[in-house]
């Protein structure tokens, strides 16, 4: 396979030895507080808000959040250029980062693993297709084609998932199949070879589990992936559609209040930020976790 | 070394026509083509000759093949929204588009590299965290946030650069800083690993005992050696970013092909389209495929594999 592509496709959050395991855990914590703080936000919105992120009301327009001198208990962080509850679209945008997230990932991961244990384990003519296959994938430019096919077929939030599990495999391809390649002659896959288990056995049930660790990178990875691009597509019009709450919908709502209340895009841009750093130092954690646990 | 040329040539040659086949199916899925060309108020008679002119109603495979020969003779079709050819509507953007990559390639790589060779020094010390921190920045800030952020700061609060447009050389800065810093992490990484690796080699030592100062031998030595796989890097960056201006050149109001895009996409014009995601995707394969042929010819042993 082409070395340009193999040097940049191992999980790029991995540092390897550089972090001493103490900061390692601390990143775990760290990663996962956040995480959770966004998913409860996404699972109790309606229970955080009183106001419904869709109610207009034209008399109070653009209030000031808490933190800027707003005056108004009841809209914590102030309300948009529609009089909408601000908190309450970016908990229902919360909502659509995660499924995003979680929906991709959870088609992406499947097609990848496959494409990359078939690759790694039977090798020769096989692999080739498979690396032919991430090759096709990567010369295609992800914002470029996700915009046009979501252009054409359209924006509802499964199509979006859709088109960007369709694009966001490769990761999954490169590094199960490394990995499978290193395995596969590895005495207890032998073993099991010898003992009379069939290929698919030995794939699921002798390499798959080891692969567990650096596959979680990967897939945290994705979702930081997916969950960015989701906003890029929302921002430039063709993702989700108004009047739903997007982070990334609310950034290019507000993007002519820019110089007058920037507020309204900082408080999307920093809540995407956070996440995104939130599942990858998860997603580092977690991998150091399990390979402990593995005693690997 | 004529076998890896020719096997590798071979893949990329595979490659691209998949890639044609795939932009040649994303223009067939958009729509009905006699119909874009006639208008919607024509009639079925005309729709029908066009159709039958244009050799719309031929099985799909000879209408691919003759789109493909088309192609390979320069010819991308005619843009629904422009009426002018595709190729000519590209030329006019591809300047602007190509001139914000080459400028984010650049700040990307003096940025990244003097980072990864502090960080390499000392590995694990509290200035490799750092460069550590600004890697990890680099992947999880959204970049429209930061060109918001950059055009607030420097564009509004400092009134040092221009929002908007490609007129001028400062037009370029804040769209490159935000395109380029994507790819931040990337070359840090790639050269941190590499003069980590170059820093503990024999050649270094060798160096080092017979008296080369330090700064000459990590300068010299060191660095020729670990920038090998960033030329790499570089490449397979320089087809992101091509694909990945998009949001850019929308936000800063640049006119070049990834605005052209996102224009020609809400306007349902798939030529354009077709044509823009053929034209990067080739742009990839071949920038990818002169990588690796280089590292070939550097070094012999990846010609084996």
């Amino acid at each position: 396979m082409s070395t340009a592509s193999d040097t940049t496709l191992v999980p790029s959050t991995t540092w390897g030895a550089s972090i001493p395991r103490a900061w390692r855990r601390r990143g775990l914590v760290i990663g996962g507080t956040i995480l959770l703080i966004v998913i409860l936000m996404a699972l109790l919105a309606p229970w955080l808000s009183p106001h419904s992120p869709y109610d207009q009301d034209l008399s109070k327009r653009l209030i000031a959040p808490w933190f800027l001198g707003g005056q108004d208990p009841a809209h914590l962080l102030g309300t948009d250029h529609l009089g909408r509850d601000y908190l309450a679209r970016m908990l229902y945008g919360a909502r659509v980062a995660l499924m995003v997230g979680f929906g991709t990932v959870a088609l992406s991961a499947p097609i990848g693993i496959t494409l990359g244990l078939l690759g790694g384990y039977y090798g020769r003519r096989v692999d080739l297709i498979v690396m032919y296959l991430v090759m096709v994938r990567l010369s295609l430019p992800v914002v470029l084609v996700a915009l046009a096919v979501v252009g054409l077929i359209g924006s509802e939030l499964t199509i979006i998932m859709a088109v960007l599990a369709g694009l966001l495999w490769d990761r999954f391809v490169v590094v199960t199949r490394s990995l499978v390649m290193q395995l596969r002659e590895r005495e207890f896959v032998l073993a099991a070879r010898a003992a009379g288990a069939s290929d698919f056995a030995v794939l699921v049930r002798e390499i798959l589990p080891n692969l567990a660790a650096p596959l979680t990178v990967v897939a945290t990875l994705e979702m930081a992936n997916a969950i960015l691009l989701e906003a890029a597509l929302s921002f430039l019009g063709l993702g989700v559609k108004p009047p739903e709450a997007s982070w990334g919908l609310m950034i290019a709502e507000a993007k002519d209040m820019v110089f007058f209340e920037s507020w309204l895009i900082n408080i999307p841009g920093f809540a995407l930020f956070a996440l995104v750093i939130g599942i990858n130092l998860f997603g580092d954690g977690l991998r150091d976790a399990l390979s402990i646990e593995r005693g690997a | 070394m004529a076998g890896f040329i020719v096997r590798r040539g071979a893949l990329a040659l595979l490659v691209l026509l998949t890639v044609s086949l795939l932009s040649f199916g994303l223009l067939k899925v958009s729509g009905d083509l006699a119909i874009a060309m006639a208008g919607e108020q024509a009639g079925a008679e005309y729709v029908a000759f066009l159709r039958k002119q244009y050799g719309l109603d031929d099985p799909l495979i000879v209408q691919y093949l003759r789109w493909l020969g088309r192609l390979l003779s320069g010819d991308l079709g005619i843009s629904y929204y422009f009426g002018t050819p595709v190729t000519q509507v590209l030329a006019e953007k591809f300047p602007i588009t190509m001139t914000l990559g080459v400028s984010a390639l650049l700040f990307a790589v003096v940025l990244s590299i003097p980072l990864g060779i502090v960080a390499a020094l000392r590995p694990d010390s509290w200035i490799d965290r750092v460069v550590l921190g600004v890697a990890l920045l680099g992947q999880a800030i959204p970049t429209f946030w930061l060109c918001f952020l950059m055009i607030l700061l420097f564009g509004i609060n400092f009134a040092w650069l221009p929002i908007s447009g490609s007129t001028t050389w400062a037009h370029y800065v804040m769209p490159a800083v935000a395109l380029g810093y994507y790819a931040t992490p990337a070359f840090t990484r790639i050269t941190r690993a590499g003069m980590i690796e170059a820093l503990a080699s024999d050649y270094v030592r060798t160096a080092r005992a017979k008296g080369v100062r330090r700064p000459v031998v990590v300068l010299k030595h060191a660095l020729r050696n670990a920038l090998v796989p960033v030329v790499s890097v570089a490449a397979v960056q320089f087809g992101f970013m091509l694909g990945g201006s998009v949001v850019i050149e929308t936000i800063f109001a640049m006119h070049g092909v990834g605005y052209l895009a996102w224009q020609a996409i809400s306007q349902n014009d798939y030529p354009v389209v077709q044509a823009i995601v053929l034209t990067v995707a080739s742009i990839y394969v071949m920038l990818t495929l002169t990588a690796d042929l280089l590292n070939a010819a550097i070094d012999p042993r990846i010609r084996i594999r």
